[in-house]
């Protein structure tokens, strides 16, 4: 227990600045994953960095209810807005860092085939789906936040997401899948 | 329901390769962030922080800084200061981290307070019942209206972030306040001139924190924690009404200072107080010597695994004249233990009408 630290609830949540260290505190940890996913570990700390001074110019239009979501949003277009060199190489980042993420497994064999498909299938998408299934599978949210980050309604994730998984059924060995995956 | 089925189908298969699988930022967002907002906003920036150590009676930490985390303990603290104060400085760390990582700063703290041993023979328990027997033949100065004056002075240890650079300093601080019953008042706070640990800190302070408040506040707004009148002189009775919603082998001491922060204290009370202490074991008596300010008192202690309490009585009036924390235990400040980490020295209190001006006497 580190007792050395203040609870965040005592720092000041009246000034601008309490606020700003406050979200800083509740989502610095999640929105550096966001940008490692998406840039590798390189240019996930600048773009977090310039995530969090758009979010100090904007504090008083962030949503108390979907801070985190706003957050999301920011980053993504802030990786977007790099060009397409970055977003090329955001794909070939998240990729290679994707083979190694997995934990060592006792059936080697089926859980490297079993990633290897996993991975492949994921290339295999358009950028619009990659980006729902990291939404969804890495950053964890629900319909509703993953509808304010790619601006659309919480029927129409529903709809996206209903078609990921067909589509994701079909480019997997579906008895395959399950075999590595509950080894 | 059957639609997020899709969701939970999707993590099944992608879940478990997550490339930020353990990337986390240790403990270092809140230290980020200070450092982020020195470098976005061009002014002084200085967040007020509330101790936990206020609710033992300490007045509110101010402090802030990339070196937020090893500042703690010192900030925790902050408290009275006078004359006979003077910094003992340490440096915590040092050198340039590496990005994303606060570089630690100077931490200064008040000098122990040095009391001469007394007499050797006497027990806390002893000379406790001695002051509360003086302290109960004393007048009544309480005096009467419906708001509790209390003024107290404090040391706080602030750092401040600006566009120079973070500073750090002890800020003594002056505080007044006017309670009524229904918890509506007044409080003032006035920082002082600020000491610094070295030249190099005073250089870069953009003074941006020596501005001070005056506030008006409605019913509920202050408080109280104990409503006039209602304190009883039996001292177990007492010992009860005190503690209530504390917790801790510091609580009879803590609370002592949390009542003497918020309310004249008649010299019954006073008596109470001092009987209530005399049966707490453990207690240590300290000699005698004088307080920050140079009034002359009796010092009892008492220690719990981290810290020491220490109270300096009047021994006459049995008036509470100095409250201090005193901090055992190495932490991350690098501090040569022990040191103080906090005292208030409690200067003037009593009963009045209006909030415009202190009760006279």
């Amino acid at each position: 227990v580190d007792s050395d630290l203040i609870p965040p609830a005592l720092i000041s949540p009246s000034s601008r600045s309490g606020r700003f260290i406050a979200l800083y505190e509740r989502h610095y940890a999640a929105v550096l994953r966001y940008a490692w996913r998406r840039t590798g570990a390189d240019d996930a700390e600048d773009v977090t960095h310039e995530t969090f001074a758009v979010a100090w110019r904007l504090l008083d239009q962030i949503p108390v209810s979907g801070e985190l979501p706003w957050l999301y949003k920011v980053a993504g277009n802030l990786i977007r807005n790099n060009g397409r060199k970055a977003q090329r190489d955001s794909l070939a980042l998240a990729l290679a860092s994707f083979a190694s993420a997995s934990a060592p497994e006792p059936d080697h064999a089926s859980a490297v085939s079993a990633r290897e498909a996993a991975q492949a299938a994921m290339e295999s998408l358009g950028e619009r789906d990659r980006e729902l299934l990291r939404l969804v599978a890495w950053e964890g949210l629900g319909p509703d936040k993953i509808g304010t980050v790619l601006g659309c309604s919480r029927p129409a994730v529903y709809i996206r997401l209903h078609r990921l998984r067909k589509r994701l059924e079909v480019l997997l060995d579906e008895s395959h899948w399950q075999k590595g995956a509950h080894r | 329901v059957s639609r997020d089925r899709d969701a939970e189908f999707i993590r099944r298969l992608y879940g478990r390769y997550d490339p930020a699988r353990g990337i986390t930022a240790d403990g270092q967002a809140r230290d980020a962030a200070v450092a982020h907002l020195a470098e976005l906003d061009s002014q002084p920036y200085v967040a007020e922080v509330r101790s936990p150590v206020a609710r033992a009676g300490l007045p509110g930490a101010r402090m802030v800084g990339p070196t937020r985390r090893r500042l703690l303990i010192a900030g925790t603290a902050v408290a009275a200061a006078g004359a006979a104060g003077g910094l003992a400085a340490a440096w915590s760390g040092g050198g340039q981290a590496a990005r994303g990582q606060a570089a630690a700063g100077p931490v200064a703290t008040p000098k122990l307070l040095s009391l001469d041993k007394g007499n050797p023979t006497m027990s806390a328990a002893q000379v406790l019942l001695k002051a509360a027997a003086s302290a109960e033949r004393q007048p009544d100065t309480t005096g009467t209206g419906r708001y509790q004056y209390v003024e107290t002075s404090g040391w706080g240890l602030v750092a401040e972030v600006s566009n120079r650079g973070t500073s750090v300093a002890v800020v003594p601080t002056l505080r007044q306040q006017w309670i009524a019953a229904d918890g509506s008042g007044r409080l003032i706070q006035r920082p002082q001139a600020p000491q610094f640990p070295n030249p190099a800190d005073r250089k870069k302070w953009a003074g941006g924190y020596l501005l001070g408040s005056d506030h008006a506040f409605g019913p509920g707004g202050l408080g109280p924690i104990w409503q006039p009148g209602s304190l009883s002189t039996e001292p177990s009775v007492l010992r009860r009404q005190l503690e209530k919603g504390y917790s801790g082998g510091s609580a009879p001491l803590s609370s002592v200072s949390e009542l003497y922060d918020e309310q004249p204290v008649s010299p019954a009370v006073r008596a109470a107080i001092l009987r209530m202490l005399a049966a707490v074991p453990g207690l240590r008596y300290d000699g005698t010597g004088t307080d920050r300010v140079g009034r002359s008192g009796i010092g009892i202690s008492l220690e719990t695994s981290r810290f020491r309490y220490v109270l300096i009585f009047d021994p006459v009036t049995g008036q509470l004249l100095d409250s201090e924390l005193v901090v055992l235990t190495k932490s991350q400040l690098d501090l040569p233990v022990p040191f103080v980490t906090g005292y208030t020295v409690y200067l003037a209190s009593g009963r009045t009408n209006q909030t415009t001006v202190p009760p006279a006497g």
